[in-house]
């Protein structure tokens, strides 16, 4: 290989690597917001420690293995009335007071709406967490789900 | 004579004999270092490069001490910008040095390139696998992670058990009996001050013999063509530099490092493991008693550093058999099958 195609070899490499770290930069930024994101919610945790407390609650009773991290929702649940997804928890403040959902939480939810009526029952209901989750822990937890609210500019839910 | 004026200015100031300076330059190298063993050599000192202006980098913001190293190495990773960028392609460099450089001595053994006059070429080139096993081993703790803190105890341990001076490298190390925050203020000050100084050293001494030398021409080769070292060579290792930076950046794009679980001295995480370089002599202390696994490991060191009289040793015994490379072959081929058995299991 001559000394002329060696420095153009070199030349697209340089050229490939700027590219690399331009795409490396992407990801950083990526990673940044992330990182800003957790920072705001050890701010809020360390602020607020009853909502700390009630997102552990949250997890330690799998109340995330249906409704999601952060209460978003969107775990498949066929023909329920909830567009065919169990139901996010972004919007209970805008519809129950903090005993009423202590209640729905303590008694659960045995049949869930079907979307179409000549369709299946969902498969998926949420069980009465009546003999688990009581005093401090439910004050907790409902604390923590008042708190949920959705992303700016998302409409109000239907259910819940 | 018209010189540049500012030139002239620093010529009768600081009179250096350029045209000495650019002899090296003007190198002749065999044309066989065209092929691919070409990059072997010069890539262990492009990836230290890496290591030394990343390492510099990520001192701004580790901290030595048991209760903030993990969180500084988290903040490094999770916070920093380019911090995880900085991390892997140190940590990352560190792993293809050891991969490099251990490819560079089966090229050097194989092509019998130690020989006389070159043996104090290879002790310099085996000193710097060591120390570079060295950079390896302290820096994996300094993470201070479980699984790391646990590899230093096992790994200090060990040293414990070396007969007569074992007790004081112990300490020496450890800088008391047990693995403690003077344990971390030690290995941060080997792997950023001692092991540095060893491997700039040891790097000098290497290239300057190399350069006295003259890069050794193969067995059997007839050629007499040369190429020079500049601009050719040094355009080639450009290539590889600019290759092996690529390859890293975009390893470290696509699998971001991760972090494990803080240090916890009350509790033993139930796989301990080594680093993977360290797996051979790992393996061959769990299969044979402690004392004759040092004795043996130490004594393997110790032939291939003094490997060019030892074959040397073996030519006169038995002329032209090359008992040599049939006894290094069956040991690389035990430690690669060591290395893979600990892997695999």
């Amino acid at each position: 290989m001559s000394v002329t195609a060696q420095k153009l070899v070199v030349a697209l490499l340089s050229l490939a690597l700027v590219a690399a770290l331009v795409a490396a930069g992407s990801v950083d930024a990526r990673r940044q917001a992330e990182a800003r994101k957790h920072a705001e919610a050890m701010l809020d945790d360390a602020a607020q420690p009853q909502i700390a407390r009630g997102r552990a609650v949250y997890t330690k009773y799998s109340c995330n293995a249906c409704h999601a991290a952060g209460g978003t929702g969107g775990i498949m649940n066929l023909n329920a009335e909830s567009g065919g997804k169990v139901n996010g928890l972004l919007h209970l403040s805008e519809s129950y007071r903090p005993a009423e959902l202590a209640e729905k939480i303590r008694n659960g939810v045995p049949t869930v709406g079907k979307g179409d009526p000549t369709g299946p029952d969902p498969p998926l209901h949420m069980p009465p967490y009546r003999d688990l989750i009581a005093g401090q822990e439910m004050r907790d937890l409902v604390a923590y789900l008042m708190s949920l609210r959705p992303p700016p500019g998302e409409a109000k839910s239907s259910a819940w | 004579m018209s010189a540049h004026p500012l030139r002239r200015w620093l010529a009768e100031r600081v009179p250096i004999p350029m045209e000495e300076l650019r002899k090296p330059l003007r190198e002749e190298l065999p044309v066989h270092l065209r092929g691919w063993a070409v990059w072997l050599g010069g890539t262990p000192l492009i990836l230290f490069g890496i290591q030394v202006v990343t390492g510099i980098l990520l001192t701004f913001y580790y901290r030595p001490d048991p209760v903030r190293a993990f969180e500084s190495v988290r903040r490094i990773t999770l916070a920093m910008r380019f911090g995880w960028l900085i991390r892997s392609l140190h940590q990352n460099a560190g792993q293809l040095m050891i991969i490099a450089l251990f490819l560079h001595m089966i090229r050097v053994f194989v092509t019998r390139a130690y020989r006389r006059p070159r043996e104090l070429t290879w002790v310099f080139g085996m000193a710097l696998f060591l120390l570079t096993l060295g950079f390896g081993f302290t820096g994996y703790s300094l993470v201070y992670d479980s699984l790391s803190y646990w590899a230093t105890t096992v790994g200090t341990n060990l040293l414990g058990d070396v007969p007569v001076v074992g007790h004081q490298l112990l300490w020496l190390l450890r800088g008391g009996p047990d693995v403690s925050p003077n344990t971390l203020a030690r290995f941060y000050n080997f792997h950023i001050g001692v092991l540095p100084t060893l491997m700039v050293l040891a790097i000098t001494a290497h290239l300057v013999l190399v350069r006295l030398h003259g890069v050794a021409r193969l067995e059997g080769d007839r050629r007499h063509e040369t190429y020079d070292f500049f601009p050719e060579h040094v355009l080639r290792e450009a290539a590889i530099a600019l290759v092996l930076l690529l390859g890293l950046v975009v390893y470290a794009s696509a699998r971001p490092p991760g972090l494990g679980v803080p240090a916890d001295p009350t509790f033993t995480p139930p796989h301990i493991r080594p680093e993977w370089y360290f797996f051979p002599s790992y393996r061959w202390l769990k299969l044979v008693p402690m004392q004759v696994g040092i004795w043996t490991s130490a004594g393997f060191v110790g032939c291939m550093m003094f490997w060019p009289w030892v074959d040397a040793g073996l030519e006169r015994l038995a002329p032209g058999r090359r008992l040599g490379t049939w006894l290094g072959s069956a040991g690389f081929a035990f430690t690669l099958a060591l290395l893979v058995w600990e892997a695999l299991s």
